[in-house]
């Protein structure tokens, strides 16, 4: 594959071979404490674990929140009865957990993110409760950039709506990133670059050492 | 060949006007839970057109069942057996995966409240519907082209003249559109590419037609249909 014709997108087969060179890096490097490993998850079908077709998940993100809320007594001090139980928020409920999936898309042949959001009590977080936990710069990454927005969508092997971004455009920055790469390094360093980038729009923190060549 | 090209050509268009007049008869009934007025009101005998999607009935169904439904706001959502439904697979294709042995009426189960959120993505009516064409049609064009950009360039008028034409189940004036957007017929250079078939020639690949020629959708479907009927 001559890296100058190079169309952005990568193949099945290049796909697994880039997750398992993020998959390595990542515990190489000494990530944050707060992000976990990256482990690939086979696709089952009728019991049997496909040898080709699986995703990347990284589950278990824990996002705090700015600051548990208080009790606000304002405006009940002229009723005179404070309900403790229905006004105070425990800091338990700021906790959010995130997962993150990256799975194939043999349709436009790029990696597509796959996200959601849990409270400490399991509940899922709506789209705007996720937007609230991301920091500006997500929220400009995925306000300004016509490459980045979030849809909800059915996970390719849950069957369940996951959020995700869509995947239209992506092999067109790809090329513009890696573009001037080295053919045995395209494929390698594919992932972390474009993860790089999405996880900006979804407020996940990449480890710079990521894209370090050891 | 160009007798075949032809004959294929004469094909595609009838399996289309199939598709497009086909309709699966439909009852439904009012979930139990939404029935605030007794007796309960009879069941909706509608046509669900094979390429028209459940949402774009829901307004003919609302004004059927709009005496007993319960005040506020309604997440409208089907179910067959138990099953939610999901709403972006056209209906002909929902009865044929679930109906093995084709229940006529189709019975189905429409519910105004407590929408299955965990499992069903959501749905807002006609515009997600849209959407979820649309994008589904812009995946499409990548597959068969390697960009969306016919796609995405449609001018409005094209847009909405499409989209009205899935509503309407006119095939014509579906044509009308789609051909200016080059996605069919597929021509001898459309490789079809599946998941497992790159990789492995095992032995439930149907033979190849020639050494090095690339496949057409049709020589694949052709050679996958006589496998299976063993022809």
């Amino acid at each position: 594959m001559a890296p100058s014709l190079w169309d952005g997108t990568l193949s099945i087969d290049d796909f697994n071979a880039s997750a398992k060179a993020l998959m390595t890096k990542w515990r190489e490097i000494d990530v944050e404490d707060s992000l976990p490993d990256w482990t690939w998850k086979p696709c089952c079908t009728m019991g049997v674990a496909s040898q080709v077709e699986g995703f990347l998940a990284l589950e278990g993100v824990f996002h705090t929140g700015a600051g548990s809320q208080t009790e606000d007594n304002n405006n009940l001090s002229d009723e005179g009865t404070v309900e403790h139980d229905t006004w105070v928020q425990s800091s338990s409920d700021s906790v959010h957990v995130y997962d993150f999936h990256i799975a194939y898309s043999f349709s436009y042949k790029v990696p597509l993110l796959y996200f959601q959001g849990h409270q400490a009590g399991g509940q899922l977080l709506t789209i705007d409760e996720i937007k609230k936990d991301l920091p500006a710069h997500s929220l400009n990454v995925l306000s300004e950039s016509k490459w980045t927005f979030i849809t909800r969508e059915e996970h390719p092997h849950l069957s369940r709506p996951w959020f995700t971004l869509h995947p239209c455009g992506t092999s067109d920055w790809m090329k513009l990133l890696l573009g001037k790469s080295g053919e045995k390094d395209l494929c390698l360093q594919y992932l972390s670059t474009w993860l790089s980038v999405v996880g900006q729009a979804v407020g996940l923190k990449i480890p710079l050492k990521l894209h370090c060549n050891s | 060949m160009a007798a075949r090209d032809e004959e294929a050509e004469a094909w595609s268009e009838e399996a289309a006007r199939w598709l497009w007049e086909g309709a699966v008869p439909l009852q439904v009934h009012l979930h139990d839970a939404d029935v605030t007025a007794l007796p309960p009101p009879p069941p909706l005998l509608i046509l669900g057109p094979r390429l028209g999607y459940l949402p774009l009935l829901v307004s003919r169904i609302r004004a059927h069942f709009s005496s007993t439904l319960p005040p506020g706001i309604d997440t409208v959502w089907f179910e067959y057996k138990g099953l939610p439904l999901k709403w972006y697979i056209p209906i002909g294709v929902l009865f044929d995966l679930l109906c093995a042995d084709p229940e006529r009426p189709w019975n189905l189960t429409v519910h105004f409240r407590g929408y299955p959120g965990e499992v069903l993505s959501p749905c807002e009516g006609e515009d997600s519907v849209k959407w979820s064409y649309n994008n589904s049609l812009k995946e499409a064009a990548f597959i068969i082209t390697g960009n969306s950009k016919n796609v995405m360039n449609m001018s409005q008028a094209d847009q909405v003249a499409m989209w009205e034409s899935v509503m309407k189940g006119d095939l014509d004036g579906y044509m009308n559109v789609s051909t200016r957007l080059k996605l069919g017929p597929f021509e001898e250079d459309c490789v079809v590419r599946t998941s497992s078939a790159e990789r492995q020639q095992g032995s439930d690949e149907p033979e190849s037609p020639g050494s090095s020629k690339p496949w057409s959708l049709f020589d694949y479907m052709s050679a996958v249909f006589k496998k299976t009927l063993s022809i």
